[in-house]
């Protein structure tokens, strides 16, 4: 007898669990979709952590602005791709009117894509691009144009002359290759000379390494440019125990690089928009599904944060 | 004469219950979040979300039948997400950037696979390593480590279809994936049923040194289980390449947790000797509905771990109850 | 005498059921100070419930439990510790990679005074020394990490930790199981001196001899009643036995002889691990022949060694003057040689399969059909015989072999390698712990056996069982056999002393006995 309730009750357990899971995310969909019937499906990476919270939030503010309903749907973690890919699968068979993604690993979505085409759901790309013909566009931030941002800043600190060096990302990686392409021509016009070009992989401690190893050979650097955040904070260790104090650029504007900007260890990042991506993600599907024009590459604003603006920066993410 | 038939009872009642919790234990629970989830979204029970669970369902589905074995025998493999990577990282070599043909690129996948299996197995009986964990532990590390190194981390796509083929198509409405797992699970129910290899898999996990000193050959059917469990994982990934499209070093990441999941929740213990291929195969399609239901009601993914921790322990917890019972009768 | 002493512990009407099965129907026991109790009765009379209820690891159904006349309630083992009672098992509750003393105050440790974080290690070690001299021993034992002793001194540590609580009841289950003579008859005297203090025991036995010899009174139970309690001295072992099982039993050992056949089973020059002497037997058609020694004397390491479960180094076997090559178990089965172990939990059953795959485990392959499939019908078929022919109950095959009792138990084991259609079968302690019924069928098959022309090796510690159903024995000591003699001239005292014989005076009782 005590067994059987015991089982009975964790049976019940569950069922209420599914049960008040499944009540607030009803409300939700009853207030957004009255208004009408269409319904955008937003896959991310993953939502654990800001920055796609971030993306989330502004695909939220654009359905409420349309009137339209939108879920937004991601795995644990990044890492978790075959995860992601069956979350498409599934926002297919409910029949979304629209797809939009940020695939984890754009060689795995072609064939869910296919999938999406052939029930003739428009797919959008956010944040990461894929190789995939028939997306209907890829709104994301413009690296070129923020590594350039990010080079033509780094100019304005120096003098003609002066030497800097660039810190990429992984050998590959599309996204910081362009940023430091980007920040390259701004430097070159300004007539700096790029002392060292090095990758460190997106790491810290792979940037601190490698600026440690420029120092040794150019005492005279006089600034650093780094493709992300992370290594630009890598890259601030390093100087920081040579002694060494020179401006330092980075990109994404992220909540510890924005710190060290306000206590003026850091001289600038250049931030990213995830709230627009989330917007201007939903913003283009709803259009997508009018049968709207739409621009096949779509450049999300960037900012150039510094110590001027770091303050309000902050807040905004926050 | 009235204790004789006491008895009898006594024992016909254990056995139904037993019966009960043991057979039909996870598949009640199936129905019922089958029958919640019907209720909740009306997307649910549909053909073509059916199919989709189906397909979502294969790769770990391929994975915990591997893993049953090691489990039956009161052992763990904790590589199959990395040998999973590793096989199709080495496919993806041979058959896109060596443009080998496709019938190659599977063998090369399947013996990857078979072959990472049967170093588990070597460590575990001729290094005499103390336990599994530790063995198997090991090779997760260095089968991840090689399946970066290989392509300095690059993915591999565009692939041929043949190699695409069972990740990929549908027969009719019913995506090929799933129809290879049922094949896959009706041989393995022979084979743990059936043949003797398959007997003494349960007789090491129900009593090593009784199943020894009844003159089975322990260490070799220790390094069958283990090379069984690393070619599921190569299968697996094949199906996952079928799927994708695309071969990545990180493919497979924890899955060995999921499939062990699986098994656990399917009814097998983790003291061994108990565990059936069809509870697997619910225990498999447990996580999936859960997973995509959950998905379908827009749960978002870290509330959906914390149900399937749920469920585990709910269901480990069931065995318990029923370990219990049968000692104390 | 006993009836003008104050009652110790008093039990009265004590009822028992785990969901519709009753264990204990109402059972009535009174214990006086000083006094050795005996509990007599079949495996699954209740015995161990009852004492599991007087140390707080059951809780009663229904009843009363009176110490030194005043109603207690015992609901947890704490509360049967803090009455006195102390209780030691079979399996001993010990940790053996602590000290002797740590063993003695575990859980009980001594605080220095002011610091009560900190452990008195110097107190214990004192106190731990003199409880042991009252036992008998040598107060250094107390310093000795418990793992190097032997299980008699493992077990007299257990009892100074109850003389620690300063125990009046000491509960002792089945405690000589285990132990070689001399170690029983340390644990003889030690009880003695313990009863002297006004300590009661309580005491669990199978062996009847040794009921006899320390008993005071004894209590039997038969199917969860209380049958009688009697005075050991004035009642016959074949009283006792009748009350027990409610019949009276034929013969305690049915011994069966045979005409003595040719050689069937010969052991050359076998170099036990650990030994440096070799062991040369012979067993012939016909016979029953008895292994007999003290433990630890290698007995059960020589079979091993025979079956091919532990490396062995040289040494030759031969069946039916054949020389058979041995290096696995598998081998050995092959060969036809069956082994009975010891220990039937951990090495003879898979406790959570049902009957007839334990059963056809041995000999998988004689079910095998032309697909190479195994053929499960064939199997349950295969089992129901035995179980039928050997009278297992319950006799369901699909019930898995923990249900059984120890006594089934032990027949589902013999009936696995009767299956394997054995030639040479080696019993190790067939009959440990498993109650006088299911004995005297387990002596009954042996007979059977050896009349089907089988051959039967017996390790056996209990003598009297040796005595009653070998035609010969071979005694072990330290790794070597120290005596073969045959059973009319073998007597309790002989094989003792050719237990005890150590390397010197080995030739010399290896010649008393054969001469003699």
């Amino acid at each position: 007898m005590k067994k059987r309730s015991t089982l009975l009750a964790i049976l019940c357990t569950g069922v209420l669990a599914l049960a008040g899971c499944s009540g607030q995310s009803e409300e939700g969909n009853g207030s957004a979709g009255n208004t009408e019937d269409l319904q955008v499906q937003m896959i991310l990476k993953t939502l654990s952590h800001p920055y796609w919270k971030s993306v989330e939030a502004g695909a939220k503010q654009a359905a409420e602005d349309l009137g339209v309903s939108v879920e937004v749907n991601g795995p644990p973690s990044e890492a978790d791709v075959i995860d992601q890919v069956n979350m498409i699968d599934n926002a297919i068979s409910q029949s979304a009117d629209a797809l939009v993604v940020a695939p984890s690993q754009p060689s795995t979505v072609a064939n869910v894509f296919d999938l999406a085409k052939s029930s003739d759901i428009p797919v959008l790309l956010v944040d990461t691009d894929a190789d995939w013909e028939d997306k209907v566009t890829f709104i994301g931030t413009d690296n070129f144009s923020a590594g350039k941002e990010a080079g033509e800043y780094l100019a304005s600190l120096l003098k003609e002359g002066d030497k800097v060096a660039l810190v990429e990302g992984a050998k590959g990686n599309l996204a910081t290759d362009e940023r430091i392409d980007g920040a390259k021509e701004a430097l070159e016009a300004a007539g700096i000379e790029i002392a060292a070009q090095l990758p460190a992989d997106s790491d810290k401690f792979e940037a601190a390494a490698v600026i440690d190893a420029i120092l040794q050979n150019h005492s005279d650097l006089a600034g650093v440019f780094a493709a992300n955040d992370d290594m630009a904070i890598g890259a601030l260790s390093a100087t920081d125990q040579a002694g060494v104090q020179i401006p330092i650029v980075g990109i994404n504007g992220g909540e510890e690089a924005t710190e060290l900007i306000i206590n003026g260890k850091l001289a600038a990042s250049v931030a990213q928009s995830p709230f627009d991506m989330g917007y201007m993600g939903v913003e283009n599907a709803v259009k997508a599904i009018n049968g709207d024009e739409i621009e096949k590459r779509i450049p999300t604003p960037i900012k150039v944060v510094t110590e001027e603006n770091a303050e309000e920066h902050l807040q905004e993410i926050q | 004469m009235s204790e004789a038939t006491m008895e009898k009872q006594k024992t016909a009642r254990d056995h139904s219950w037993k019966w009960f919790l043991s057979k039909f234990g996870a598949l009640i629970g199936l129905i019922i979040l089958t029958v919640v989830l019907t209720f909740m979204s009306d997307k649910f029970l549909t053909v073509n979300n059916i199919m989709n669970i189906a397909r979502q369902s294969s790769i770990n589905a391929l994975l915990a039948i591997g893993m049953l074995l090691p489990i039956l025998t009161a052992g763990i493999d904790l590589s199959v997400g990395s040998i999973l990577a590793i096989s199709i990282m080495t496919m993806g070599i041979v058959s896109v950037n060596m443009g080998m043909s496709p019938v190659v690129g599977i063998i090369v996948c399947l013996a990857v696979g078979a072959g990472f299996g049967l170093l588990n197995g070597l460590l575990l009986t001729k290094l005499r390593l103390p336990h599994p964990f530790i063995s198997t532990l090991g090779t997760m590390n260095i089968a991840r480590g090689l399946a970066l190194i290989i392509t300095a981390a690059a993915p591999i796509a565009g692939f041929p279809y043949l190699i695409q083929y069972l990740g990929r198509e549908f027969v009719g409405p019913i995506p090929v994936s799933f129809v290879l797992v049922i094949f896959v699970y009706i041989i393995f129910h022979i084979f743990l049923t059936r043949t003797q290899t398959g007997r003494y898999i349960y007789a090491i996990g129900g009593n090593r040194e009784a199943a020894h000193l009844s003159g089975i050959n322990v260490d070799r059917i220790l390094i069958i289980v283990y090379t069984v469990s690393g070619l599921m994982a190569g299968l697996a990934g094949l199906v996952m390449v079928g799927r994708v499209n695309s071969a990545f070093p990180l493919a497979g990441l924890s899955y060995e947790l999921d499939a062990i999941a699986a098994v656990i929740i399917g009814g097998a213990s983790f003291f061994g000797g108990v565990g059936t291929v069809w509870g697997t195969l619910i225990g498999a399609l447990i996580i999936a509905v859960l997973r995509n239901g959950l998905n379908l009601l827009n749960v978002s993914a870290d509330f959906q771990m914390a149900v399937i921790g749920i469920v585990i322990i709910a269901a480990v917890y069931v065995d318990v109850l029923r370990q219990r019972n049968s000692k104390k009768g | 005498m006993t009836n003008q002493r104050k009652r110790l512990l008093s039990v009265k009407g004590i009822k028992k059921s785990f969901s519709n099965n009753h264990v204990l129907k109402g059972i009535d026991l009174d214990v006086y100070p000083g006094e050795v109790h005996v509990l007599l009765g079949e495996n699954g009379a209740g015995k161990s419930t009852l004492i599991k209820i007087l140390t707080g690891a059951y809780q009663k159904g229904a009843g009363e439990v009176y110490w030194e006349d005043q109603l207690v309630k015992i609901n947890t083992p704490q509360d049967s510790m803090e009455l006195g009672i102390a209780t030691i098992y079979q399996e001993l509750n010990v940790v053996p990679q602590l000290k002797v003393y740590e063993n003695i105050f575990l859980g009980r440790e001594l605080k220095n005074g002011s610091r009560r974080s900190m452990l008195n290690q110097k107190e214990m070690r004192k106190k731990a020394g003199e409880y042991l001299e009252q036992l008998g021993q040598n107060r250094d034992l107390a310093d000795r990490p418990l793992e190097e002793l032997g299980i008699g001194q493992q077990q007299l540590v257990e009892i100074a930790k109850a003389l620690t609580i300063d125990a009046k009841l000491i509960i002792m289950d089945e405690p000589t199981a285990s132990l070689s003579g001399a170690e029983v008859e340390q644990l003889y005297s030690t009880v003695e001196s313990l009863t002297k203090k006004g300590i009661a025991i309580v005491f669990i036995s199978h062996r009847l001899d040794e009921i006899k010899r320390m008993g005071d009174r004894i209590t039997i139970l038969r199917d969860g009643f209380k049958i009688e309690t009697l005075d050991v001295s004035k009642t016959s072992t074949d009283y006792w036995i009748e009350l027990m099982v409610g019949r009276s039993l034929d013969e305690k050992y049915p011994k069966k002889s045979f005409a003595l056949g040719k050689e069937g089973f010969r052991v050359e020059n076998l170099l036990v691990d650990g030994t440096k002497e070799p062991v040369n037997f012979q067993v012939n058609y016909g016979e029953i022949v008895g292994v007999s020694g003290l433990v630890g004397a290698g007995r059960t390491e020589m079979a091993r060694a025979i079956f091919g479960a532990d490396a062995h180094h040289g040494g030759e076997i031969f069946i039916d003057g054949q020389l058979v090559k041995i290096k696995s178990p598998k081998d050995a089965i092959k060969a036809g040689i069956a082994f009975i172990t010891e220990d039937r939990k951990n090495e003879g059953l898979l406790l959570d399969q049902p009957l007839d795959f334990n059963i056809a485990l041995a000999n998988m392959k004689m079910f095998r059909n032309s697909m190479q499939l195994v053929d499960l019908k064939n199997i349950r078929t295969k089992a129901e015989e035995y179980i039928k022919e050997l009278k297992v109950r319950p006799s369901d095959v699909e019930l898995n072999a923990r249900k059984l009792s120890g006594g089934n138990q032990q027949k589902v084991v013999i009936a696995k390698w009767l299956c394997t259609e054995a030639k040479v079968f080696i019993f190790d302690e067939p009959t440990r712990g498993i109650d006088v019924g299911a004995k005297v069928e387990v002596y009954r098959l042996m007979n059977q056996l050896v009349e089907n022309g089988a051959v039967v090796l017996m390790i056996s510690s209990d003598l009297p069982e040796i005595i009653g159903m070998c035609d010969r024995v071979l005694v072990m000591s330290e790794g070597r056999i120290t005596a073969n003699l045959p059973i009319g001239h073998a007597t309790q005292e002989r094989i003792m002393k050719a237990a005890t014989a150590n390397e010197d005076s080995a030739s010399e009782v290896m010649k008393a006995a054969t001469g003699g």
